[in-house]
């Protein structure tokens, strides 16, 4: 539908301006025949001018011919020759008057026989005897008589009274004139000198014309070739004729292998000639048609203007339109858009509070189920170091590994749901990349120490070694998959943990390829498709062989879109399954790289003395037994404002270090933290480290932790290594 | 989209503007060509003229262009040429030897070639007598200067002058006689030459006058007659008669023959020799014009030869390709490269005339020496038309006279009498033919004719055809010449198809039905060069040859070799009068009228 309008709006104009320029094109043209008539009329009025000029002065010539010939004629009556030398001598006197120029002439006179006399004593027979015969009184025509071809003209006048001379009669008498002579005079510099006279016989035989070396009308008979020119303003070649015929004179506009010619035709008086004078059209009125030519172009560039304007106008008036229509359009638009901006707005803010609710019970549940965790893990650790008797070491196994896989559980769905919620960035920080790599094996023994699985690496040394990336992600990647390997792999199998390093799409990066590899139990091929979905896990049985939560691969492929890379799986039920990981990464300098970890076995934390924060009883007696198992002195304080006091009234010095709760009554963590950094008359309190001991365990947590001013974070619950790492870290 | 729409506004201007350009567009001329790229053939006749040499020339300049010739060789060619304008049954290219005087045929069936500079090129003497109303329908190419003959060896030996006037010619012919050598030698095998002779003298005393034209056009109007105007002529003919000059010599006495063997001073007609022997180590022949009585109006008699024109169907849609071509061909006709071509004649050297415009009559013409003379207009053009219904009445009265048969009253009674028939009732029409009788009708036609006339049992009719290679002097001269076009059917149109021509006599043979089979399978080879022209079996309907069988038939068309196999029986009819009787007799109209029962 939208489509049809649209198409109309084109079309619509398009059909506007060809009916327009149509009837432009219409005015245009009659306008032109118009002006073409007028021209016309124009150019006949000029050439009837022209040619009535040269007609008079033609007509006159030939009448002064005919006095000539007439002349002569009453000579040779007057003189009545009785011999033919007698008629030869006068002739020879006529001849000596016409001798010069224009003039210049050969008298003859002619016997019944058709034989000529001439003043050179020339005799001979005339060729066309037969139009003698149709002589009455004075007869023109083309002869040969002194040549082989006819270029010359014979007027001839019949004597009233033929004159016998010896054997025989004397019929007419006249001259002969090489016609070359006179048809110069017949031309006209009129028309800019480009006319070309023709001189035919009555029945259209060309006898002589002015342009001999270059003739438009090639031909012997000019009137055939009239006949098949392309007559104009309603002539024709008969209409032509007929009015040669009625008056005297014709004139015709007609064009001939493409070029127009103007046509006067004439029929000469004393004599059965016609005169055509054929003139380029190009020629005639050249002035008037110069001016009505540009007369035209202006004319035809005003309208091409004026269509052009008003389509334009027209254009810019169905825009108007257009934008008024999208206007009010719009204006709908804003206020549907507005509700729905209200609406979306309160469902944002619905969706905000909901969030909201959703991230702080998250952090409570986070919170609240970390602290009892951690109570559960932390005495359960304390008595597995009492060497307890083998059924109850038995039992607290099962409750550390019950323990842990719920902490996993916990971990998981809150990972899951923070990075749902955005809450989870991509955080690049420069890295030893091989470092990164390699700190996963350290995992990967500990998830192999009771297995029966052969471990194969196959670990490229890279050329740039240092980039940036999210070395926890990163991590979090590998293990994630590792685990799974180690976790679908039963004995006897193997796992094989490769990297290679390529070209990034620049020179700046490169791509980091993790191969994982394992002999497992391998996936169905409809499952693989599955396998980065949320609580995916192959059929149920596995549930219960293979704990976990189906959320692993689903955050790893999270992890890895997060990074800009690409997971891939092939795998094969029974043979085994292998996974790609490819990571881009910016190559930086070695310098940017901090290392930062610590060995845990290395650090000596004998006399240390520790101020603990700690509102919970069972997490305080937790971590008091396994700091103080550590050699440390632990002083406890019950909340914040307590830890505030107990490092304000005592001399510096009397702590080391602070491990801070968060959460605690009266003054949580954080005041407490800003507090101490905030007391004017200790030099340490500045230095002294604070470290967050806390179930809140998020990013931002730690973020809150290090922007109150403390100097690391540590969730609980409490990984003793983490532990003496971090405290390892802030004591330098 | 704003882009988009700009494009489309400025694509509408452009068609709005360019409307205005696509009003005016020219005709284009559209040329046809046959589907297979080739150019249709134009075709042109033979009638006795060997074309090879000019179509080789065409090919030469445009080797697309293709002529093929159609074939005549009948015993009237001239009439045939008539017949062809008259009806518009003719070929592409149109060939006559005559200026016909059914005008108003011109404009119908041929084009106007006024309008095409190649009528420019011919001399205007010449031209101007071939324009009708203004109009070019005919190119006249080549003409022969016809005259009289000497041998100018015998006139060298004995130390003879040349007569310039017939007052010399007959006081020197007693010389002639008395030194033992015979006056003139007098062909007078054809009818038109009695005429021709008569006309050819008077045009020196009377005919060529503006009187004599003025008596000639009233004549033929029937406006006066030939007792009036020709009497003092007949007077002056009979000087030509009494001093021996002017003879009748049957055709079997050769008086060509007689001439070349060098005892004779003068030939009257036709010699196409200017030698008395072939290798021209003979006697020198020269011309000599008619000689008027006192040598002041002495006359070659000119007689084109050819003269070319288009047939008017060219111009009809579809055929522009041919008219192109032969426009092509016309033009180089109208050159002297081409021309050399068309004036090829069996004599040497040529004595003809070319028509072109600045043509130099080369030194070798016979006619050399009057060039001037004939440049002066000594020259009358040949008498014909008009008279072509009356001239062989005319010259078969006028030989009855040369053999003493009759007067020269009594020949201008028979030539007034007849022009009177001519004018109230025409000319004996035998048949009225309303369908084209082709040559196989005709060969039908001429053997049912010729055998019931001569007692024969049937008739073998060969044909003529045009063949590569051979001269169209060599075509078939014995068969049927030619069709016979839908008109009324004059003696003088039979002639020009029937094999025995004009004097012609029924002749047959004894074969058996075995041997005219054979004959029938190989043809007739008319030159003996292996060219066969192939026969007609003319039988009446239902009839069967016998092998073994004796027939009595009519041949038109027989070598010597295959005559010497048995013996000829001359019937002594003439074939033109047995024709003419069956014709009075039966209706011939169409094909299908010809029909042989017996």
């Amino acid at each position: 539908m939208k489509k049809g309008i649209k198409k109309n709006k084109i079309l619509l104009p398009i059909l506007l301006m060809i009916a327009v320029g149509i009837g432009a094109l219409l005015v245009f043209r009659s306008y032109n025949t118009y002006l073409d008539e007028l021209i016309y009329q124009e150019r006949l009025n000029q050439m009837g001018e022209v040619t009535n000029e040269l007609y008079s002065s033609m007509d006159l010539l030939m009448s002064n011919e005919w006095g000539t010939a007439q002349f002569i004629r009453d000579g040779v009556n007057r003189e009545h020759p009785e011999t033919v030398e007698q008629l030869t001598a006068y002739l020879q006197r006529l001849q000596n008057i016409y001798q010069t120029g224009a003039n210049e002439l050969t008298p003859i006179a002619i016997d019944g026989s058709g034989r000529y006399y001439s003043a050179s004593g020339k005799k001979g027979v005339i060729y066309n005897i037969e139009e003698l015969v149709d002589c009455e009184e004075r007869i023109s025509s083309v002869t040969n008589i002194f040549g082989t071809d006819a270029t010359d003209i014979l007027f001839l006048y019949k004597l009233e009274e033929p004159i016998s001379m010896e054997n025989n009669t004397i019929l007419y008498c006249g001259y002969i004139k090489d016609f070359s002579i006179i048809i110069d005079r017949y031309h006209t510099d009129a028309f800019s000198g480009q006319s070309i006279v023709y001189v035919m016989n009555g029945r259209g035989t060309k006898l002589y014309s002015t342009d001999s070396e270059n003739q438009v009308f090639v031909g012997r008979n000019i009137y055939s070739i009239l006949e098949d020119m392309t007559y104009t303003h309603g002539n024709s070649y008969a209409s032509c004729m007929q009015v040669l015929e009625e008056t005297g004179n014709s004139i015709a506009n007609a064009s001939l292998n493409g070029t127009e010619y103007y046509l006067c035709l004439h029929r000469m008086e004393d004599t059965d000639w016609v005169l055509l004078l054929a003139i380029p059209a190009q020629y005639v009125a050249t002035n008037t048609q110069i001016l009505v030519n540009s007369v035209v172009k202006t004319l035809l560039f005003a309208g091409v203007a004026l269509v052009v304007i008003f389509v334009i106008l027209l254009v810019i008036f169905m825009r108007m339109q257009q934008q008024e229509q999208l206007y009010r359009q719009e204006q709908e638009n804003n206020e549907k858009l507005e509700v729905s901006r209200r609406e979306a707005e309160e469902a944002f803010m619905v969706a905000e509070a909901a969030n909201k609710a959703k991230s702080t019970f998250l952090n409570n549940m986070s919170h609240d189920i970390r602290t009892p965790m951690n109570a559960i893990i932390g005495f359960t650790n304390i008595a597995m170091k009492h060497s307890p008797p083998p059924e109850i070491k038995s039992c607290l196994d099962k409750i550390s590994d019950s323990s842990e896989h719920l902490l996993a559980l916990i971990n998981d769905v809150l990972d899951i749901s923070r990075i749902e919620s955005g809450k989870i960035k991509y955080t690049p920080t420069p890295v030893d990349i091989a470092e990164v790599t390699n700190s996963v094996l350290t995992i990967m023994q500990g998830y192999l120490s009771n297995r029966n699985i052969t471990f194969q690496t196959e670990l490229e040394e890279p050329k740039m070694r240092y980039v940036l990336t999210d070395a926890v992600r990163v991590r979090e990647v590998l293990v994630n998959i590792l685990g799974n390997a180690v976790k679908f792999t039963n004995d006897g199998g193997t796992i094989t943990y490769g990297v290679s390093y390529h070209p990034g799409k620049d020179d700046r990066h490169i791509n980091v390829r993790y191969r994982i590899a394992d002999t497992g139990i391998g996936m169905a091929e409809e499952f693989v498709g599955h396998i980065f979905d949320e609580f995916s896990q192959e059929d149920h049985g596995a549930r219960t062989q293979y704990q976990g939560t189906g959320l692993g691969l689903a955050i790893t492929k999270r992890y890895v879109d997060m990074m800009g890379g690409t997971i891939s799986v092939e795998s094969k039920k029974g043979v085994g399954s292998t996974f790609t990981v490819e990571l881009p990464m910016e190559i930086t300098d070695a310098c940017e790289v901090k290392k930062t970890d610590y060995a845990v076995g290395k650090v000596d934390l004998t006399g240390l003395k520790v101020l603990l924060a700690e509102d919970n009883e069972l997490n305080a007696e937790i971590a008091i037994v396994q700091l103080e198992e550590l050699g440390m002195k632990i002083t406890r304080a019950a909340d914040g404002e307590e830890a505030v006091r107990f490092f304000a009234e005592n001399p510096q010095g009397t702590f080391d270090l602070i491990l801070m709760d968060v959460m605690m009554p009266k003054m949580n963590g954080y005041e407490a933290t800003k507090a101490i950094r905030s007391l004017q008359n200790r030099s340490d309190a500045d230095t002294i480290p604070i470290i967050a001991m806390t179930a809140n365990a998020f990013a931002e947590d730690v973020q809150a932790s290090l922007d109150s001013g403390m100097n690391g974070h540590l969730s609980k619950p409490i990984v003793m290594d983490e532990v003496i790492k971090a405290i390892a870290r802030n004591l330098n | 989209m704003r882009v988009k729409r700009l494009v489309s506004l400025a694509l509408a201007a452009v068609m709005v503007l360019g409307l205005a350009a696509c009003t005016r567009t020219g005709n284009e001329k559209e040329v046809t060509e046959s589907t297979n790229g080739e150019h249709e053939p134009i075709t042109i006749m033979s009638a006795n003229k060997d074309y090879t040499g000019f179509i080789e020339y065409v090919k030469s300049v445009y080797p697309e262009i293709n002529i093929e010739v159609v074939p005549y060789r009948g015993a009237n060619t001239t009439q045939y040429m008539y017949d062809q304008l008259y009806t518009g049954h003719m070929p592409d290219i149109y060939t006559t030897t005559q200026m016909f005087t059914c005008y108003d045929k011109y404009a119908e069936h041929l084009i106007d070639l006024s309008k095409y500079d190649f009528t420019s090129c011919y001399n205007e003497a010449r031209i101007a007598q071939y324009e009708l109303d203004g109009k070019i329908y005919l190119l006249p190419t080549d003409y022969d200067v016809i005259g009289l003959a000497y041998n100018a060896s015998l006139f060298e030996r004995e130390g003879w002058e040349v007569p310039t006037s017939f007052e010399e010619l007959e006081a020197f012919a007693p010389v002639i006689k008395e030194a033992g050598y015979d006056l003139a030698d007098c062909a007078t095998h054809l009818p038109g030459f009695g005429f021709q002779y008569l006309c050819n003298i008077a045009d020196t005393h009377f005919l060529r006058s503006i009187e004599g034209i003025k008596w000639q056009r009233d004549f033929l109007a029937g406006n006066t007659t030939a007792v009036e105007g020709l009497s003092s002529t007949f007077d002056y003919i009979q000087r030509w008669v009494d001093i021996g000059m002017l003879e009748y010599t049957s055709d079997d006495e050769s008086p060509n023959k007689h001439f070349l063997e060098g005892n004779t001073a003068f030939f009257v007609g036709n010699l196409y020799a200017w030698n008395t022997k072939d290798d021209g180590t003979g006697d020198v022949i020269k011309p000599l014009p008619y000689l008027s009585e006192d040598g002041t109006q002495n006359m070659f008699i000119s007689n084109t030869v050819r003269s070319y024109g288009l047939n008017k169907k060219l111009e009809e849609p579809g055929n522009e390709q041919k008219l192109e071509d032969a426009l092509k061909v016309m033009e180089l006709l109208s050159t002297e490269e081409g021309m050399t071509y068309i004036m090829e004649r069996y004599e040497t050297p040529s004595a003809k005339i070319c028509s072109l415009k600045d043509w130099e009559m080369p030194e070798t013409s016979p006619y050399y020496d009057y060039k001037e003379f004939i440049a002066e207009g000594h020259v009358a053009p040949l008498i014909y038309a008009g008279w072509e219904n009356i001239m062989v009445d005319i010259g078969n009265a006028f030989f009855a006279y040369l053999r003493g048969e009759c007067t020269a009253m009594d020949v201008l009674t028979t030539v007034d009498k007849r022009q009177a028939e001519n004018l109230s009732s025409g000319v004996h029409v035998y048949a009225t033919v309303e369908e084209m009788l082709e040559v196989e009708d005709l060969a039908k036609l001429t053997g049912m004719v010729f055998c019931e006339a001569a007692g024969a049992d049937l008739a073998l009719i060969s044909l003529n055809e045009w063949k590569e290679g051979v001269s169209a002097r060599n075509e078939n001269a014995d068969g049927i010449g030619g069709a016979m076009m839908p008109l009324d059917m004059t003696e003088m149109d039979i002639v020009c198809w029937l094999p025995t021509g004009w004097y012609g006599t029924i002749e047959t043979y004894s074969f058996t039905g075995a041997r005219i089979k054979e004959l029938v399978q190989t043809g007739f080879d008319y030159n003996g060069d292996g060219n066969t022209y192939p026969y007609v079996l003319v039988a009446p309907d239902g009839f069967e040859l016998d092998d073994n069988t004796e027939y009595t038939v009519y041949f038109a068309g027989i070598t010597e070799e295959v005559a010497a196999e048995s013996t000829m029986k001359d019937s002594e009819i003439l074939g033109l009068a047995a024709m003419e009787e069956y014709l009075d007799r039966v209706d011939i109209s169409k094909p299908a009228d010809i029909v042989w029962k017996r």
